[in-house]
């Protein structure tokens, strides 16, 4: 199963009733167990990209889906967003569970699940604990077990860390590459921080600024797990950088136009 | 094997009507009650029809019956209101931002507020007379409190990095409270006004039901009691669009006193 993007745009319609195209002529194929990140200037529609393939958003033409699929199964899709989006009325523990709630998966099968992603995410002990209870990185981990534990076939995250401190982030990303081993689910991951995509993706995608256009797909040929080892320190640098050379134009760009994010 | 498309799963949330809806639905609503009357189903008496009611509101207005008594009950809204207003904002203010000055009244404001207003009117009429006074001092009364509780509230949840900000740069008491703390509680203060809107009609159609010879209220009755029952829906009416055209002329304030929200 794999997933494609079929030559997706989208506009916008400001309030004055001009359309405002923010992603044109999108085509991308992810394949089964790849990590993807989606990487970009801010305003490029990175985030308006992965709602659209969430089924969040309508496109304005062009379409989505999922190739080779078993005759009558439903992929499963779920998102880590950014502010978390935990349901501050629920504990970690049913905060978690809301996903296999949704998909009337059994009440045994239910609870083991939720342990396993509790314990997966380093959250054991915190079970009943409230959202605003805990810190910001033991917030998201909840939001990643949430969306961890339906076992979905494509995993989106929509820039998960870029609300932590960078300590805290630095540790999330090491975090994030052993999890992944461990589950290697298809993923999605949305980032505007360059050394976050060159650590954690296979390929990366390129977006230019607005209206967002893939510029280039470059693939990452060090093996994850490898990749903060220092005789690898030259090749990621080497990333970094021409990434940096490829967007920074487009970054200063953004950075003096008014924002308007409607 | 299949291909599974990807679909806009927010559709339901994300759905939106055009406006001339709601006035179809109106103009609908009044042909059904039309069409009971017509049929005789009820008797005009207790329910007159849409365009009987019309009739009479165009036959008051042309014997200037309608502007005699709306220009009495204006003359007291209008007045009851602004005095309840700026004595309620002071209070709110005071309070809110004078530690001892809450201490002292804001557990006598506490007391008061529950009172239903209109059971003080036979002692504002003992006081003051059977005159406008008594009737201004009501609907005053009834404005005073919530414009005082939300302009408090609105006062309270000030931002404290913001007032970090006013003290580092030694910003003095007058200054801090009019360049963040009042701004800061608009918002509020205006859904307290628009609240008080709403008190203060109902106090004003009570109080001149109870002792006045002219304005809506009397009017009211007096067609009440006559059982004329189409001049008493109009009298309705005339309240009606009175409480539509103060709430948009308190929009249409708020939208220019608090230009930074929207």
């Amino acid at each position: 199963m794999q997933l494609v993007i079929d030559n997706i745009c989208k506009d916008f319609t400001n309030r004055k009733g001009q359309s405002l195209p923010v992603l044109e002529n999108i085509s991308l194929t992810v394949r089964e167990q790849e990590f993807i990140a989606i990487v970009g200037p801010s305003g490029c529609g990175k985030s308006t990209l992965l709602n659209l393939t969430a089924g969040l958003l309508e496109p304005s033409s062009g379409k989505i889906s999922f190739t080779d699929v078993r005759p009558g199964y439903q992929p499963h899709m779920s998102i880590v967003f950014q502010e978390t989006g935990l349901f501050p009325w629920r504990s970690v523990y049913d905060n978690v569970a809301f996903g296999l709630e949704a998909k009337n998966v059994p009440a045994d099968e239910k609870k083991q699940r939720v342990q396993k992603y509790i314990e997966l995410v380093g959250l054991k002990g915190f079970e009943s604990a409230y959202p605003h209870q805990l810190s910001g990185g033991m917030r998201q981990r909840a939001g990643i077990a949430r969306a961890m534990s339906i076992e979905p076939d494509l995993l989106l995250m929509d820039e998960p860390f870029s609300a932590l401190d960078a300590q805290t982030r630095t540790i999330m990303q090491e975090e994030l590459v052993t999890l992944w081993e461990k589950t290697r689910l298809t993923t999605l991951y949305v980032t505007h921080n360059i050394q976050e995509a060159v650590m954690l993706a296979d390929r990366i995608v390129l977006l230019s600024r607005r209206p967002g256009r893939i510029s280039q797909i470059i693939t990452v040929d060090v093996p994850r797990a490898e990749r903060s080892l220092p005789q690898h320190t030259e090749a990621i640098a080497g990333f970094t950088r021409t990434i940096w050379e490829h967007i920074s134009k487009d970054a200063r760009a953004a950075l003096m136009e008014v924002e308007n994010n409607e | 094997m299949n291909e599974f498309i990807v679909t806009n799963r927010m559709k339901y949330w994300q759905k939106t009507y055009p406006h001339w809806y709601s006035l179809c639905f109106v103009f609908l609503l009044l042909c059904l009650w039309e069409a009971i009357c017509r049929a005789g189903i009820v008797s005009s008496l207790f329910l007159p029809a849409p365009t009987q009611i019309l009739s009479a509101l165009f036959t008051m207005t042309a014997s200037g019956e309608i502007a005699v008594s709306l220009a009495a009950s204006l003359v007291r809204i209008a007045l009851g209101f602004v005095i309840g207003a700026l004595l309620g904002l002071a209070a709110g203010l005071i309070t809110g931002t004078s530690a001892l000055a809450d201490r002292l009244c804001s557990p006598v404001v506490n007391a008061l507020y529950p009172i239903p207003k209109i059971a003080l009117l036979p002692l504002f009429i003992l006081w003051l007379g059977i005159g406008e006074l008594s009737k201004i001092t009501i609907i005053a009364t009834g404005v005073f409190f919530p414009v005082a509780m939300n302009t408090f509230a609105g006062v309270r949840n000030v931002d404290p990095l913001l007032l970090k900000v006013a003290a580092s740069f030694n910003a003095s008491r007058w200054l801090t409270m009019k360049a963040i703390i009042l701004p800061n509680a608009l918002p509020m203060i205006f859904t307290g006004l628009r609240l008080a809107a709403g008190t203060s009609l109902l106090l004003l159609v009570a109080a001149e039901m109870i002792a006045a010879q002219t304005g809506i209220g009397a009017l009211i009755l007096h067609y009440g009691d006559l059982m004329i029952t189409d001049r008493l829906m109009a009298g309705v009416i005339i309240l009606s669009l009175l409480g539509v055209i103060f709430n948009f002329i308190l929009l249409w304030c708020e939208k220019k006193a608090v230009p930074w929200k929207n």
